[in-house]
């Protein structure tokens, strides 16, 4: 993952001088193709991909699963967030090669035929405005309560850190979270407690 | 003496504005078959009365709407008063972006069909109802004409006409005989009495919601056409940079690629997908010539806006004897705060996608600004408007970027599609995280500087602001804005300024110098309110007077301020204002007028060593009539959060003209863990019905810097809080 994170070191923003193309660097931009095989939503997909192509290109370009967002290209913002095996993870750098054979699930994936319990508690607390970064919040959420049945304020934002909304929907999240699990797991946190 | 008769009021400045060349108040319903889809003679399963609404014969009434949804829920609030109005039941209606066209342009601009500045409400509100109330008394009229009785012995209710006796109908059923006749005349209309009202005053949940939460491709981004390639173009660096060299072959022989086009804006990529082109984009390696602005570093911007700021400039407003009474004071405050450029950073990076065929363009994307993207297509294709068909999309966050001055992500695409003409396919242009945050059009830097002189009563006699800012709207549609020098828009706020000030000048001077700027949601108040309010605040420190205290007395003699001051006493109410808190925890306040709208913020902040935490924001608004209360809360909770951003750490600094940030990890948006709790307060009333949202924006900054102040001595006058050597 670190080695894949410096791909855009050579961004072209700041060099002053045409240089010569090297023939590492060629190797390096003529990367390889190959069929890749996953798991997504409960669906065999079989796709041509070369080396490299972060996961969420592969579901949103080659897929056509565009539910999955785009927005910052460098794990930092939190919108592409899907789950490999069970695991929170961005996939705007996720290599397709360390995803082929996995199971992964998308928002496409995360309600059955009825919403998930977060889907309906982000309905009822109207949680959304762009809505862009929801399906990355969403993700996440459903990642954090699989694993926290009763998160506290501070659980979540510990959580929730790597999912940026610019519209501001925070303390509406937090709220719809709790509720969600409440719901879910009414039964086992009063267990826990 | 009164502050008001200076006063400019958004309806006054705007209208005054746009009295040349404008098209008017065009209303809807005098425009039958006018729109583009009913040139052609109108089917007669649909009831398609004006170019605001249709009903088809399953009941389904679909509101075609002016204003952009980018999350500020106004499609939904639209639609709650056309259903409202027509008495539709909300369960059959659907929504659409409007064609552009002149019964959807925004009379506050000059005709433009533009949605910004928080006038959806304001402007369609009554244009929407009238077009309903037409209908509905259209399908009263083939009611009555089949039953045979008495218009007056019908009502409506709940989409159906009911009939004396216990006859009804559904609006459905009523499409081809409505579909036959002539709208009322507009002197004939009557519209419902508030009070009977049963959505308008509602929380209603957004239309979009559901798609929101599963992922529906309903953004620009997620267009999908056959056969569409994808376009990343490497942008001039600073403004005016020229194009010197590239490495084209690398590019071309990546695989995927498809083509490497010049465009005006830069060396464009063309490949099967995003990645390829990214990946090749990199292998470009173009060289610029930057010119005269690569020069240009943000030390010596800020060193010459601020001597300009010493220096007297243009008067945007000017009463009594300032500089007399400046002189002569025993009493004198100087300040000086400046904010930074910012970028607006919409979650959804900027992208367009463009078909065309030798007689018709056809473009998706999600915009703020269509009647400029109508205007850019057919110049750059030479085509006429009716050639040019816009589909507008979802947009992924807006904030003033999705409709910029010239459209420049529209105009970019255009040009690809023009220049790789040869590949005959749809083209989705899309720019990277750190294209959008260096890319320029960002929010201008300003530099206030602030004297004031107060009276042996601890109150401000004299009082003098100058602003440097680059205009946002100048050589733009908006530039009716700018008016004998002074752009309206940088000195909002703080020429309207409500205090009781006998003695007032406002001046401002517009550099040209520095990066592509344009408006960023609630424009020149997110200057002019930290300015303002944090000064007020230090005056009241100088004399030992609460805050609240003190902004009451200003307010207070002074004609029209009833309602800010209401504002003003219901926040301190709610927050219990000048409550105890613990060591290191402080309240600060700041009100302002946000063009009609008065919204008064109380922050709770916790500061421990160089640490801030800002805890709770209370806030209380009046936007007169409220359509969605919940639509409103959301606004002023996002534009709280969307404020808290630029106030605790974003900047844009420049080096050798660019921008020295590119993505999340040098422009720090706010996290979840830095969000407070926030609370809003709704005052209910029959006023027109007004904006809200950007009306959170531009108090959060100054009430948090206050806060700070009352907890740890420590004056904040720069922005970000960063600056002052603190950190969140």
């Amino acid at each position: 993952m670190a080695v894949y994170l410096t791909i855009n070191r050579k961004s072209s923003y700041y060099q002053y001088e045409i240089k010569e193309e090297t023939s590492s660097e060629r190797d390096e931009f003529r990367s390889q193709t190959a069929m890749r095989s996953f798991n997504v939503n409960s669906q065999e997909y079989s796709v041509d991909a070369p080396d490299g192509m972060p996961l969420l290109w592969v579901l949103r370009d080659l897929l056509k699963l565009r539910g999955t967002k785009f927005g910052c290209g460098k794990a930092l913002c939190g919108a592409c967030t899907v789950h490999v095996d069970g695991v929170a993870v961005r996939s705007c750098v996720l290599p397709v090669e360390a995803a082929a054979g996995k199971r992964i699930r998308t928002i496409e994936g995360l309600g059955g035929q009825e919403l998930h319990p977060l889907q309906q508690a982000w309905l009822e607390l109207q949680v959304s405005q762009c809505g862009y970064c929801q399906s990355g919040q969403l993700m996440s959420a459903a990642a954090l309560i699989e694993q926290n049945h009763a998160p506290t304020d501070a659980q979540i934002d510990a959580a929730m850190g790597g999912n940026i909304c610019r519209c501001g929907c925070y303390p509406r999240i937090r709220a719809a979270i709790k509720q969600a699990a409440r719901v879910t797991y009414a039964g086992a946190a009063a267990t826990a407690s | 003496m009164s502050s008001s008769s200076s006063k400019i009021t958004r309806r006054a400045a705007l209208v005054a504005g746009a009295t040349i060349g404008s098209v008017g108040l065009v209303i809807g319903f005098r425009h039958v078959n006018k729109d583009r889809a009913s040139r052609q003679p109108a089917p007669k399963e649909v009831f398609k009365p004006n170019a605001l609404l249709r009903i088809t014969p399953d009941g389904r009434v679909t509101a075609v709407i002016a204003s952009c949804e980018m999350g500020q829920a106004i499609h939904t609030a639209l639609a709650m008063v056309l259903a409202d109005e027509l008495d539709a039941d909300w369960k059959d209606m659907a929504v659409e972006d409007a064609p552009v066209l002149p019964e959807f342009a925004n009379p506050f601009f000059n005709g433009v069909q533009a949605t910004m500045a928080s006038t959806s409400v304001a402007v369609y509100y009554d244009t929407t109802r009238q077009a309903a109330a037409a209908a509905r008394m259209m399908l009263v009229e083939a009611a009555r004409t089949k039953w045979g009785v008495a218009a007056a012995d019908c009502h409506t209710s709940n989409g159906r006409v009911i009939g004396p006796g216990n006859q009804s109908v559904s609006y459905g059923e009523l499409v081809a005989a409505a579909a036959d006749l002539r709208p009322p005349a507009k002197e004939a209309l009557t519209l419902k009495d508030p009070k009977d009202f049963k959505l308008i005053g509602r929380s209603i949940p957004r239309i979009e919601g559901r798609a929101k939460v599963t992922g529906q491709p309903i953004y620009g981004l997620d267009v999908d056409l056959p056969g569409m390639l994808t376009a990343m173009v490497t942008r001039a660096p600073v403004k005016g940079a020229k194009l010197k060299g590239y490495r084209r072959s690398a590019a071309e022989e990546y695989p995927g690629v498809r083509a490497v086009v010049e465009v005006p804006s830069g060396v464009a990529v063309i490949a099967d997908h995003y990645w390829a082109a990214l990946r090749a984009r990199e292998l470009l390696n173009v060289v610029w010539d930057l010119g005269p602005n690569g020069g240009i570093s943000s030390p010596e911007l800020e060193r010459s806006f601020t001597a300009l700021s010493r220096q007297s400039g243009p008067i945007a407003i000017t009463r009594g004897d300032v500089a007399g009474e400046l002189a002569r004071s025993k009493k004198k405050v100087v300040a000086e705060y400046s904010v930074p450029y910012l970028a607006h950073a919409p979650m959804e990076p900027l992208n367009c996608t463009i078909r065309a065929t030798a007689t018709d363009v056809d473009v998706w994307v999600g915009t703020q600004y269509p009647s400029l993207d109508m205007k850019v297509l057919s110049k750059i294709f030479g085509l006429p408007d009716s050639a040019v068909h816009l589909h507008c999309q979802l947009l992924g966050g807006g904030f003033g970027r999705r409709g910029s001055p010239d459209e420049d992500v529209v105009a970019e695409t255009a040009e690809i599609v023009k220049a790789s003409r040869a590949l005959k396919a749809p083209i989705r242009n899309v720019w990277a995280r750190e294209d959008d945050i260096r890319g320029g059009f960002y929010r201008p830097m300003a530099v206030n500087h602030l004297e004031a002189a107060l009276g042996e009563d601890g109150l401000p006699k004299a009082w003098l602001h100058r602003i440097v800012s680059q205009s946002p709207v100048r050589s733009s549609e908006f530039d009716f804005l700018v008016t004998k020098a002074i752009d309206q828009t940088s000195v909002a706020g703080a020429q309207d300024n409500p205090y009781a000030i006998p003695n007032l000048q406002v001046e401002l001077q517009t550099p040209e110098t520095g990066p592509t700027v344009q408006w960023m949601r609630s424009v020149g108040n997110s200057n002019t309110c930290f300015a303002i309010e944090s000064f007020v605040d230090e005056l009241a420190r100088q004399t030992h007077q609460d805050p609240v205290e003190f902004r009451r007395k200003l307010l207070s003699n002074v004609k029209d301020n009833a309602r800010l001051l209401n504002v003003l006493n219901l926040a301190a109410e709610k927050a219990d204002w000048g409550r105890t808190l613990p060591a290191g925890t402080a309240q600060g306040v700041a009100i302002q007028d946000y063009w009609g709208t008065k919204v008064a913020q109380i922050a709770q902040v916790t500061v421990r060593g160089d640490h801030v935490r800002v805890d709770r924001v209370v806030c209380a608004i009046d936007c007169g009539r409220v359509v969605n209360p919940d639509g409103v809360t959301m606004q002023i909770e996002g534009g709280i959060i969307f404020g808290l951003s630029a106030a605790l750490g974003c900047e844009i600094t420049l080096e050798g003209g660019q921008s020295q940030q590119s993505n999340f990890d040098t422009y720090p948006v706010l996290r979840i863990s830095a969000a407070p709790q926030i609370e809003v307060h709704i005052v209910q009333n029959t006023e027109p019905p007004g904006g809200a949202g950007e009306t959170g924006v531009p108090h959060i900054a100054p009430a948090v810097c206050n806060a700070i102040f009352a907890a740890s001595g420590r004056r904040v006058r720069h922005l970000p809080l960063t600056r002052s050597g603190l950190k969140v």
